[in-house]
């Protein structure tokens, strides 16, 4: 009984770090909320690449959105090329899972709140994103559009003949 | 005796609304370009339904609404708000169409965010937003701080009667030079020259960090357009925190502070009166100001902070100060961060710097240097006059372009504007706690929007109540206008009802 509480207790004890390791949050508005909770600990997260790839010498900038929050990434180069698609208006780009330090207020980067990963892998590749227009919106533009010109020329004959009267008032 | 407005008075308010209206169809074709070289295209017929829309309802108003009467000053303290509520929603119709704005109320907010140069934003998912949207929003902003109206006059001002009238009714004071149309020109050519240098210098600051040089070029125009525009919003969600660099944060420091100048400095710097800076008494109050408030700000940050640097003071602390005070708005922090690491202390130096905002006739908010250091000098003045003999005949006067007399008039709407600011904040932020948030966010907030600053603490989002999304476009606009041009407008409706 007591080795079997021994090797359970002992189990729980090296067991714990890797338990922390789990509850560390993969959504980034978890850490803008509760930034002192965990500053300068390692983070996995998980989000979409957008933007740009900013690059450093041998480090790039990511930017990752994770549920509607962004937020930079500092990273070296050879980890960011297997990104191949960044979200933009008509791309919905990688979304990749990273691991690195959290600073709250990164002092290398003048107090920015980031994330040094250093660790990086692709969870799923982005894609086009094709956006329809609705018929009743080209119906709409049509029918003001003509709306539109007609007053148009309306305006330009009335304009023309108040010029006229004023060049001749009898 | 209230004096009852005839229906002509009606007629000529719309007829010129309707002219205006037209020169927003004309603005919309800007962003619809871009969509259609980027290829947006559900961008491109939001615009196109948008513009059309402008042209139809404006020429409508202004065929139909015609008056034998030149615009007077009455006519035009109720153009100018007027206008801005009809671009309220003529404008949101692009923004609505794109799918980025949960309600039209949203859109609608959105653009007085943009014309009152804000910066509060209820965009959903903006890292996927087309770039024709963005611009818009970046060009109502540009537009907004130089006056929707005021650009108008420039185009339209061959069939602009009365012009100047409808000038001083977009909140401007100051004619620069002796004829309005002159002043319109100097105002518009001062921004389309930094238009052109402030975007080259962003554009080559994000190129070398690291944008290529097409996507750089979009972002730099829209960074100078808020900056420059006192506005605040940005083309990617982390604000200004998205570029990573130190040396686009000192463009914008510069370009937010120059925005913020009266136009008669830029005017007096033009001319070579370089002295001018030094003298004025917007320059000196702005000076000491941002001094007093970096300070706070700094203290603040000191003591949350086991070890800030001098760098971190510089970039986060003396950035938002000048954001705040510039009332810009721009951000390199999350809106939480703001209640975390500065706390109640550094809160209250970004919501001082707000609310004394930036220099009178100039594309910035706030209650003006100019009133700040006039207020300071009437109440040095006072004191003067009550330790000085019965018999003592004292002046104030103080220097802004030319040494200025005080005068009790002058005093009098100095004072009586300054007190209706304070009275938008507190009010405002008594509103904001009802729907239950502490009264510190809910300060800045409600400074923040009545200032047109566009800083935020995290209230303003698409998910906020819509009373408050209501109080707010009210905030922005009376701000933006200050004050006395809306209950103007407001007033001739009374005067139609109870008028004689």
């Amino acid at each position: 009984m007591i080795r079997i509480l021994l090797v359970l207790t002992t189990a729980l004890l090296l067991g714990a770090p890797a338990l922390g390791a789990e509850v560390m949050p993969t959504d980034l508005s978890k850490l803008i909320e509760a930034p002192q909770r965990y500053d300068q600990q390692t983070v996995t997260i998980q989000g979409e690449v957008i933007g740009d790839v900013l690059h450093r010498r041998k480090h790039v900038w990511l930017n990752v959105n994770s549920n509607g929050t962004a937020m930079g990434i500092w990273t070296p180069e050879q980890l960011a090329r297997q990104i191949k698609n960044i979200g933009d208006y008509d791309h919905r780009g990688d979304t990749v899972r990273l691991s690195g330090l959290f600073n709250r207020a990164c002092p290398i980067h003048g107090g920015d709140m980031d994330i040094h990963a250093d660790s990086i892998g692709i969870i799923a590749y982005g894609e086009r994103i094709i956006r329809p227009i609705p018929g009743w919106e080209l119906l709409v533009t049509v029918l003001l559009s003509l709306i539109g010109a007609v007053l148009f020329v309306f305006d330009l004959r009335r304009r023309r003949q108040k010029s006229l009267i004023k060049e001749r008032p009898f | 005796m209230i004096l009852r407005p005839a229906i002509d008075d009606f007629r000529i308010i719309g007829h010129y609304i309707g002219r205006i209206t037209l020169y927003l169809g004309l603005m919309m074709i800007l962003p619809l370009t871009v969509s259609a070289v980027l290829q947006e295209w559900d961008s491109v017929i939001g615009f196109a339904i948008g513009s059309a829309s402008c042209f139809v309802i404006g020429f409508v108003l202004s065929l139909t609404l015609q008056a034998r009467k030149e615009v007077t000053w009455r006519h035009a303290t109720v153009i100018a708000p007027g206008m801005w509520i009809l671009a309220l929603f003529l404008c949101a119709i692009p923004l609505y169409l794109s799918g980025h704005y949960g309600a039209f109320i949203d859109a609608s907010f959105e653009v007085m965010s943009g014309f009152t140069t804000t910066g509060l934003s209820l965009v959903q998912d903006l890292d996927h937003l087309p770039w024709g949207i963005n611009i818009w929003r970046h060009l109502m902003m540009f537009i907004g701080g130089q006056g929707i109206v005021l650009a108008a006059i420039l185009f339209l001002s061959r069939g602009m009667m009365g012009a100047y009238h409808v000038y001083t009714g977009e909140g401007r004071e100051e004619k620069i030079l002796p004829n309005v149309g002159q002043t319109v020109r100097f105002i518009w050519t001062v921004s389309f020259v930094y238009l052109i240098v402030g975007t080259l210098a962003v554009w080559i600051s994000m190129n070398w960090s690291g944008i290529p040089a097409g996507r750089a070029l979009l972002h730099a125009a829209c960074v100078f357009m808020a900056a420059f525009s006192t506005g605040g919003f940005a083309p990617q969600s982390q604000n200004i925190l998205y570029y990573h660099s130190s040396t686009v944060e000192i463009m914008t420091i510069f370009l937010m502070i120059a925005g913020s100048l009266n136009f008669s400095m830029h005017f007096a710097l033009w001319s070579g009166r370089r002295n001018e800076i030094i003298k004025n008494i917007e320059t000196q109050t702005f000076f000491v100001t941002v001094l007093v408030t970096s300070l706070i700000a700094g203290v603040a940050l000191i003591h949350s902070r086991t070890d800030p640097s001098w760098m971190i003071l510089m970039r986060k602390g003396f950035y938002h100060v000048v954001s705040a005070h510039t009332t810009t708005g721009f951000m390199t922090v999350y809106p939480n961060q703001l209640l975390v690491d500065w706390k109640a202390l550094g809160l209250s130096s970004l919501i001082l710097a707000m609310g004394l905002g930036g220099h009178a006739s100039s594309t910035a908010g706030g209650i003006k240097m100019m009133r700040v250091g006039l207020n300071f000098r009437l109440f040095i003045h006072e004191i003067k006059r009550l330790v000085s003999p019965p018999a003592a005949v004292l002046t104030m006067s103080y220097h802004h372009i030319k040494n200025i007399i005080m005068e009790d008039g002058a005093a009098r709407i100095v004072l009586m504007t300054t007190v209706a600011f304070v009275f938008t904040y507190v009010s405002g932020a008594i509103i904001v706690t009802f729907y239950g948030y502490p009264l510190d966010m809910a300060l800045f907030e409600s400074v923040s929007a009545a200032a047109n600053s566009g800083l935020s603490v995290g209230i303003t989002s698409s998910g906020m109540p819509l009373g408050l999304k209501v109080l707010f476009i009210i905030q922005m606009w009376l701000g933006r206008l200050e004050f006395f041009p809306v209950f103007a407008f407001f007033g001739i409706f009374v005067a139609r009802v109870i008028g004689r």
